[in-house]
């Protein structure tokens, strides 16, 4: 730094670019001050002055930002109340499911009993079963025991033999 | 004694600050037109292009206005908007849009709107006439820089920014913000003084 101070303002002296830039940075013009370091901040300064002018004269004709931003914050918050109302439906039904709807109530009802009484009399419930199982077998029995009935083949086939009987 | 009344005081204001930075944060309005004008300057600098800039700025003053209530008050609000305002220069630097206008911008001779500012002389003094000049050609010799080195250049000259300033709102070491410091005022120097001799 010292070898600059000979002749301060002589244009041209010559500063490294390390010590330009040290020199241009700090605030106070010091000794070692060339011409060239003078004339770059004076055209900072005129630069800095001239540019926010015209950015104060622009930014003037600029309308109000206040009707974006209440915009803005509606379509930020669309989403997030979207999210708010699938939070609590799932919430709801998640609840309901888990602690029955009023009509999973009635049926709740009526096997809770059911499996209590299972517990209290199980000669009663054999025998109820056995019960149950006697009526699917005699309904079985009664019905047509040909799978095919149930399509309405068995007759059709039957129809068919008798016919070939007539014949002859 | 003195010390607690030292420290009350100290309280005291940065709770006044705190009050009216709430204040001009709560007020988008009021916040447009107290940053608006030094945050167009370091945009339109930054990317060349008023339109371009004009939609930054709104876009930073509006993020900061949403997000208000995630500012601390570790730093000013100055440097707190500065910051958005970088974020979204580096988003739209990565748009092919933005590349566009970069390239426009570099193959044509400067004829923004604030380089014509600067060019005007109008009824300026003589002395005032060669400082216009060399902010023009300040203005030109950004732009060669990377946008780094533009940045801190600006952060630094032109916004008057600490070092440490910079480095939080570039979220930079000091060391690499004095780096592409130094090679943008050589670079600068360069193209100013060699027009200079």
């Amino acid at each position: 730094m010292t070898e600059h101070t000979q002749n301060p303002m002589d244009s041209s002296e010559h500063l490294s670019d390390e010590l330009f830039c040290e020199l241009l940075v700090s605030q106070h013009r010091a000794q070692e001050e060339t011409a060239e370091l003078t004339e770059m901040k004076d055209a900072l300064d005129t630069y800095r002055t001239e540019t926010l002018a015209w950015a104060e004269r622009r930014s003037a004709a600029q309308p109000s930002l206040a009707a974006a931003a209440r915009r803005r914050h509606l379509w930020s918050a669309a989403p997030q109340w979207a999210m708010a109302a699938v939070a609590v439906m799932s919430i709801t039904v998640g609840v309901l499911h888990f602690t029955g709807i009023p009509g999973d109530e009635a049926a709740s009802e009526q096997t809770i009993p059911a499996a209590s009484m299972a517990q209290a009399n199980p000669q009663q419930q054999i025998a109820d079963d056995n019960a149950l199982l006697e009526s699917i077998d005699s309904a079985l029995n009664t019905g047509s025991t040909l799978p095919v009935d149930a399509l309405g083949l068995g007759r059709a086939q039957n129809a068919g033999t008798r016919h070939h009987g007539s014949a002859e | 004694m003195a010390t607690t009344l030292l420290h009350a005081d100290v309280l005291k204001f940065a709770t006044r600050e705190r009050v009216s930075v709430a204040m001009e944060l709560d007020d988008i309005d009021t916040l447009a037109r107290n940053y608006r004008p030094r945050l167009l300057r370091f945009v339109m600098a930054s990317v060349r292009d008023e339109d371009l800039a004009d939609t930054i700025v709104q876009d930073a003053l509006l993020k900061a206005y949403r997000n208000r209530a995630g500012f601390r008050g570790d730093c000013s609000l100055n440097t707190w908007l500065t910051g958005i305002a970088v974020n979204l220069i580096r988003d739209h630097a990565r748009t092919q849009k933005f590349k566009f206008w970069k390239k426009a911008g570099a193959s044509s001779v400067d004829a923004s709107e604030m380089a014509n500012h600067l060019r005007s002389s109008g009824s300026s003094p003589e002395g005032t006439l060669l400082a216009r000049e060399q902010a023009l050609q300040v203005h030109q010799a950004m732009e060669e820089l990377s946008p780094n080195q533009r940045t801190v250049f600006l952060l630094r000259f032109i916004e008057e920014m600490e070092l440490a300033e910079i480095a939080e709102v570039m979220d930079m070491p000091v060391n690499t913000v004095k780096t592409h410091l130094h090679r943008a005022v050589k670079s600068v120097r360069a193209r100013v003084g060699g027009q200079r001799v």
